[in-house]
């Protein structure tokens, strides 16, 4: 997406699945992600969220569904490209994007360029901070935070390139796979999968 | 706003003021002259440590449902809680409102010490005072109320698992009067007729088995939007596994989105669609009839009964379709017995709550999927001998609130009281006058029956009301003196024992001393019972009976016990139906009753609400330009309880009024209005207005808030006023049968702000 | 010293007390930053990051570089009509670069941590796809640039001040036009992410030097200066027009998509939307139109019509900065099958107050060269 696109070579395919349907939209996941990265008492400061989305069916009548948000790692991230530090990077050997909080000016550019509002700016921190895909916990053998605690079991986390993990599986099941606003090539690693088992 | 809430952090920061002292003097440099003292910056390295901590094993307390919790703490200072996988209560998940367990014990708003109160009631002006003073006032004023009115003038309201110790304090005080809303206020109704059709209740960790169901229908219990997790886990479960969904409500719930067929039936007529239901399925011969004549009573009686009810007629009533209610009655026949005909959990809806749940129970009967997989399992009981625990005698007195043989409503049970029952004694001091109250957890103000004007004249009546909570609800704002209650996370508590699938014992462990001067329920108990020379009753804290396990449990299980937090017995059978063993029916006539004998007489005397087999009745309905009251829960917050935890209120801190479009029109309406509720029959008003959310998901004629909100208590910073009340414009009606509270006959003028 | 020059002096002073005191209003603004945090005392979000002072920021940038470019067209193309006042010109534009560097310190994270400094210290990281990164790069040079042309003015080396005059010509057109990009390199916000963005936001940068300078012109007395001011009438309408056909079309040709974000976003734009009426009066009306209409009735010649539609021009320009920053980020949406959430981004008082004490920190460095370099006596 940038002028100079950086190559992107992972070792680990690091992705979170999302059940769409197992979600009920209770919001676990965004207290358990709270409580565990001590993200601010603010309205706005999350990591993760689940979207209430409304509509009507083609019949009229009305229909809910929820979309449960957070970074989705992209594989070409507006959020890195536009960083003047180097503050907001990706990890080579998992494809994780941070944010170093010892380097952010707190500019916002990027939390201007993420296209799933993904970032917040943390005060407390005085840098913006964002999803980790919970690195300190899978990097101790956990997994993340708000897999855990997930009530519908809807979220699945691992890599994709061990065959065996539970998200290769659910990939290879699926009846349908999506990525959010894939148009703008962003290459996210959030997929939201329907799964008829 | 993050400055003017007392987090987690906050709280360390408060506690280690020493240290801060120190680190402020660092941070005091520019950062970025810090960071590029160092070497060199390792970019991430801070990402690659996690210190989980010391874990401690608990249960969680945010709601009644009891969820495995293990509890991590770095430092002293809890970081982090986590479902314990082994707790079959929630397999290591937790809500919402689980995971926000930390924010309510870091919270300044608790009660942090005994108090009197000064000023005038529900001022909340008190005085710090010690223990025993505050033990001594108890004794001081209560004493003379008994030597006056008998014991029997102390009612007491309980709810959370300390309620062992106030109910022992009340018996051996001499009161009757005890009562856990969770009956009146809740599932009253509903485990009664569960209890007359099958002899037994699904219980408050309901027995449905969801997650092997082929086809649920839910009469209006919101699995996904009350999120008590293994329920919830089961019902997503179930569905992803391909179950069919029939859910039935006015509104479209959260659980009502994943429905395959969503019924927007008219508000009260649940029975009539059942008995629709049941009669397709009796006239097509779709019925278990295997089951019902191993296990039934009274096949033929309901065969007769049914005959008036058919899909049309009951298409008039609810306003459903009639070829729908026969295709669901049809498909639901089909998967039969692996189906579960579900009611709701808090069946307190429009006075006829018991004769519904029965015509849903017989649904069940009919399928026959009692104690088959994807029905209704079995709850087998921990196969231990537990040493008798001595009570004191059974008080003379009468109760006050109309329950137990002899009574008004001789089905309730004394053991759980008529809550209603109490506070409408209390308003007419008839049978006698009740001048003093003990709240253990509970907050009439959010959730009475009576209404507005009744609780506070109720409350106006009482010579003396002590509560026992961690914090200041409404209610307790209204207190004469106030005992701090360690929250769960702080205290021991009596090992947890449940009945279940596969039945479980687990223990409650603080994981940190009390912040504050608070006390576990029992040791509050005891020091009010000593008063009054009654401690002899409280003889085994609840460590000592986490210690005495040892002497019922081998010491593998015991170690098994510490070590996970949980003890499963596994080697039970929760499908007898299903491997043909007979269950045990602890009805009046030893089968699954759909004519119920107990309660012929009273038909016979007191007309068609009593009827053996259920008698629909229309609803009562509201005026032209009222609307039915109807509310249900978030899956945000728990009850009346959690709207001061700053990160629940961040997930909902309002009550938009639901009210469909067509209403809207009609009144000239528009999404996002402003309006006020106003209760039609007392002329209430609520205390501030609220959003109009217009939406097709709720049905004509009626308006939808969610319950737990609008709370009056300054002493919550946060919570107080968000939202609004719904207690106020509820109805004050009575289940005839069960005594239960009924809510939803409550009608309201919704007027522009 | 005559006593016009001494008067001169006075008034100079006059208005360093003034700029002095609006400065002192943003002393409020940090007050509630240093006790409250950011959070709390801007009005910024999750959703809409950026606010007035990203927005005071770029305008005050559009004038150091309006201004810049103005002032070195008379050095470049050799033409004597925009030959006027170089020292002031120059020493306002350095003037308005402090005020936005001023204000984007405000902006970034930790001001009282001076985090801003981890720019220079990172820089050597070569973020070479940031287009901030550039930016910076950019304004690092223009700065120093700027301040040798009004030395070299000052004096009066007329060989080195063309030089520099000719580099901060091209720089200072490379760095704005970077700065458009920092907004239009954002593909997530459609609104930016035209071509016509940055070449609106050039347009409009040179046209507020043209107002700049009119303004100027008025205020110093050179009304003897009629070649000029013809010139720069005739060439801040022939700017303004252009910037008229590009905003207007803009809209027109945005609100035919189809359900894109970008039609929606220009919803904001028109009838009941949030940010029409700063559209339709301030940026379109007040900031183009009228100023329009006045250089006509003025003949081109009228130095104080001339010098209200300047002040017109470079109000419009704050409304016009300020409607496209924030319309393009209000709207919002995680799914392309969901619909857009409309954020709300309202000034707080400490963002408000620090972006009007920007203007008094302009007014303090020009009025502050001003009497240090004898400026008054500018006679040119």
């Amino acid at each position: 997406m940038s002028l100079i696109n950086k190559k992107i070579k992972k070792d680990k395919n690091l992705a979170m699945v999302i059940v769409g349907d197992r979600c009920v939209g209770c919001d676990a996941c965004y207290v358990a992600c709270k409580t565990d990265w001590d993200v601010p008492a603010l309205k706005g400061a999350y990591r993760t969220k689940v979207f209430e989305v409304e509509g009507e069916d083609i019949h009229k009548n009305p229909t809910i569904s929820f979309l449960p948000t957070l970074c989705n790692h992209c594989d070409s991230a507006p959020c890195v490209d536009v960083c003047p530090t180097g503050a907001s990077f990706k990890r080579d050997e998992d494809g994780i994007v941070l944010v170093e909080p010892e380097m952010c000016i707190g500019c916002k550019a990027c939390m201007v360029a993420c296209p799933y509002d993904a970032r917040y700016y943390n005060e407390e921190l005085e840098a913006v901070d964002k999803c980790t895909f919970c690195l300190p916990r899978i990097s101790n053998g956990l997994d993340p935070a708000c897999v855990t605690t997930c009530v519908g079991e809807s979220r699945n986390f691992g890599d994709l390139n061990d065959k065996d993990s539970n998200v290769a599986k659910l990939l290879r099941d699926a009846t349908s796979i999506a990525k959010l606003k894939e148009d703008e090539g962003t290459s996210p690693n959030v997929y939201y999968v329907t799964v008829n088992y | 706003m993050s400055r003017h809430n007392i987090s987690r952090r906050g709280f360390l920061k408060l506690a280690t003021a020493s240290s801060v002292a120190i680190t402020a003097g660092i941070t005091g440099l520019p950062s970025p002259l810090r960071a590029s003292s160092k070497k060199e910056v390792k970019k991430g390295a801070r990402f690659l440590k996690y210190d989980r901590g010391v874990k401690t094993t608990n249960f969680c307390e945010m709601c009644f449902w009891n969820c495995g919790v293990n509890v991590y703490t770095r430092n002293g200072v809890i970081h982090k809680l986590e479902g314990n996988k082994l707790n079959p209560n929630n397999r290591g998940h937790l809500c919402a409102k689980g995971n926000a367990g930390i924010q309510s014990t870091y919270d300044a708003d608790r009660v942090q010490s005994p108090l009197i109160r000064t000023g005038n009631r529900g001022e909340g002006k008190f005085k710090k005072v010690s223990w025993e003073e505050a033990y001594k006032y108890v004794h001081k004023k209560l004493n003379p109320l008994i030597d006056e009115y008998g014991p029997e003038t102390l009612a007491t309201f309980m709810h959370g698992t300390g309620e062992p110790y106030p109910h022992m304090l009340t018996l051996a005080l001499g009161s009757p009067n005890i009562t856990i809303p969770a009956y009146s206020q809740c599932l009253g109704s509903r485990e009664m007729a569960w209890a007359l059709t099958f002899g037994t209740g699904v219980s408050g960790h309901e027995t449905y088995d969801m997650a092997n169901s082929k086809h649920m229908m839910i009469f209006g219990r919101n699995f996904a939007g009350s999120v008590q997790v293994r329920e919830t886990e089961d019902f997503a479960e179930g569905l992803a596994r391909g179950a069919k969904l029939t859910y039935i409500d006015p509104r479209q719930s959260e659980s009502a989105v994943r429905a395959t067929d969503w019924l927007q039936i008219n508000p009260g007529t649940d029975m009539a669609l059942a008995l629709g239901f049941i009669h397709v399925i009796i006239r097509d011969n779709l019925a278990n009839m295997d089951f019902v004549r191993k296990y039934c009573y009274g096949y033929n009686e309901l065969t007769e009964h049914m005959k008036k009810y058919s899909p049309q007629w009951a298409s008039k009533k609810t306003g459903i379709d009639a070829k729908t209610i026969e295709r669901i009655a049809w498909e639901f026949a089909k998967d039969a017995p692996n189906v579960v005909a579900i009611p709701a959990r808090r069946h307190t809806r429009y006075g006829n709550d018991t004769q519904t749940v029965r015509a849903i129970a017989i649904l069940n009967a009919l399928m026959g999927s009692w104690g088959v997989p994807g029905g209704i399992f079995i709850r087998n009981k921990v196969p231990l001998n537990f040493p008798k625990e001595e009570l004191p005698d059974a008080p003379d007195a009468r109760r006050a609130d109309g329950a137990g043989k002899g009574e008004k409503y001789p089905l309730a049970p004394i053991t759980l009281g008529r809550t209603n029952g109490i506070y409408k004694a209390t308003l007419t001091k008839k049978p006698y006058p009740i001048k003093a109250w003990l709240l253990y957890g509970t907050n009439p103000l959010s959730h009475s029956s009576i209404g507005v004007n009744g609780i506070y004249k109720a409350l106006d009546n009482l010579d003396l009301i002590i509560a026992i909570d961690t914090q200041f609800s409404d209610t307790v704002m209204y207190a004469d003196v106030i005992f701090p209650e360690s929250t769960y996370l702080e205290r021991y508590d009596a090992p947890f024992v449940q009945k279940d699938k596969t039945p479980f014992i687990t223990l409650r462990k603080p994981a940190i001393k009390p912040i504050y001067d608070t006390k576990g329920c029992f040791d509050i108990c005891k020091g009010i019972a000593k008063e009054f020379e009654l401690d002899d009753w409280f003889e085994k804290s609840p460590k000592e009976q986490v210690e005495e396990l040892s002497q019922v449990l081998s010491e593998e299980q015991m170690k098994t016990l510490e070590k996970d937090g949980v003890l499963l017995f596994e080697d039970v059978n929760p499908y007898p139906c299903a491997s043909g063993v007979t269950p045990d029916f602890a009805t009046s006539t030893g089968k699954v009753q759909l004519y119920v004998k107990d309660l012929e007489e009273m038909y016979k005397k007191q007309g068609d609400e009593f009827s053996p087999m259920p008698i629909f009745k229309d609803p009562v309905m509201p005026a032209k330009d009222e609307f039915r009251m109807l509310f249900g829960r978030t899956p945000h917050h728990s009850h009346a309880r959690s709207q001061n935890n700053w990160i629940l209120l961040e997930l909902q801190d309002d009550t938009p009024v639901w009210m469909n479009p067509k209403d809207a029109k009609k009144m000239g309406y528009k999404d996002g209005d402003m309006v006020y509720l106003v209760n039609a029959k007392t002329g209430h008003k609520s205390d501030h207005s609220e959003r109009l959310k217009v939406t097709n998901r709720i049905k004509e004629g009626a308006v939808f808030i969610h319950h737990g909100f609008g709370h009056t208590t300054k002493a919550w910073t946060r919570g107080y006023e968000k939202g609004t009340k719904e207690n106020w414009f509820v109805s004050d009606g009575v289940d005839p049968i069960s005594g239960a509270a009924a809510f939803h006959n409550g009608f309201v003028k919704v007027v522009r702000a | 010293m005559n006593t016009s020059t001494a008067q001169k002096k006075q008034t100079n002073t006059i208005w360093l007390v003034l700029s002095c005191l609006v400065a002192a209003v943003g002393l409020y603004g940090m007050l509630q930053v240093f006790n409250n945090g950011q959070e709390a005392s801007y009005g910024i979000s999750r959703e809409v990051p950026w606010g007035i002072l990203i927005i005071g920021y770029s305008f005050f940038v559009a004038l150091s570089v309006g201004t810049a470019i103005i002032g070195s067209l008379a050095h470049v193309f050799k033409v004597e009509a925009f030959h006027v006042m170089s020292k002031k010109v120059a020493m306002f534009s350095l003037a308005a670069l402090i005020a936005a560097f001023y204000t984007i310190f405000w902006e970034l994270a930790g001001p009282f941590h001076l985090q801003a400094l981890r720019l220079v210290i990172y820089f050597t990281q070569f973020e070479i796809s940031s287009p901030i990164w550039w930016m910076v790069t950019f304004y690092m040079l223009e700065l120093p640039l700027l301040a040798l042309e009004v030395y070299f003015l000052v004096s009066k080396k007329a060989n080195s001040a063309f030089f520099a005059a000719l580099v901060g010509f091209f720089l200072g057109i490379i760095a704005y036009g970077t700065l458009a990009f920092v907004f239009a390199s954002n593909a997530t916000r459609p609104l930016w992410h035209t071509s016509s963005f940055s070449i609106f936001f050039i347009l409009s940068a040179i046209a507020s030097g043209c107002a700049i300078v009119l303004i100027i012109l008025f205020l110093t007395g050179n009304k003897e200066k009629i070649k000029s001011i013809k010139a720069f009438n005739k060439m801040l309408f022939i700017l303004l027009f252009s910037m008229l056909f590009i905003d207007v079309w803009n809209v027109f040709i945005n609100t035919y998509g189809v359900n894109s974000e970008l039609s929606a976003t220009m919803k904001l734009f028109i009838g009941k939307g949030v940010l029409a009426n700063n559209f339709y009066y301030y940026e379109l009306l007040g900031g183009i139109v009228i100023p329009m209409i006045l250089l006509v009735i003025g003949g081109f010649k009228s130095s104080f019509l001339s010098a209200i539609a300047g002040l017109l021009v470079v109000i419009g320009l704050f409304f016009a900065r300020f409607d496209s920053v924030v319309g393009g980020q209000l709207l919002s949406r995680p799914s392309t099958h969901m619909n857009f959430t409309q954020h709300i981004y309202r000034v707080s008082t400490s963002e408000l107050l620090l972006f009007i004490s920007a203007i008094g920190v302009l007014g303090i460095v020009y009025f502050l060269g001003s009497k240090f370099f004898n400026l008054e006596e500018e006679i040119h």
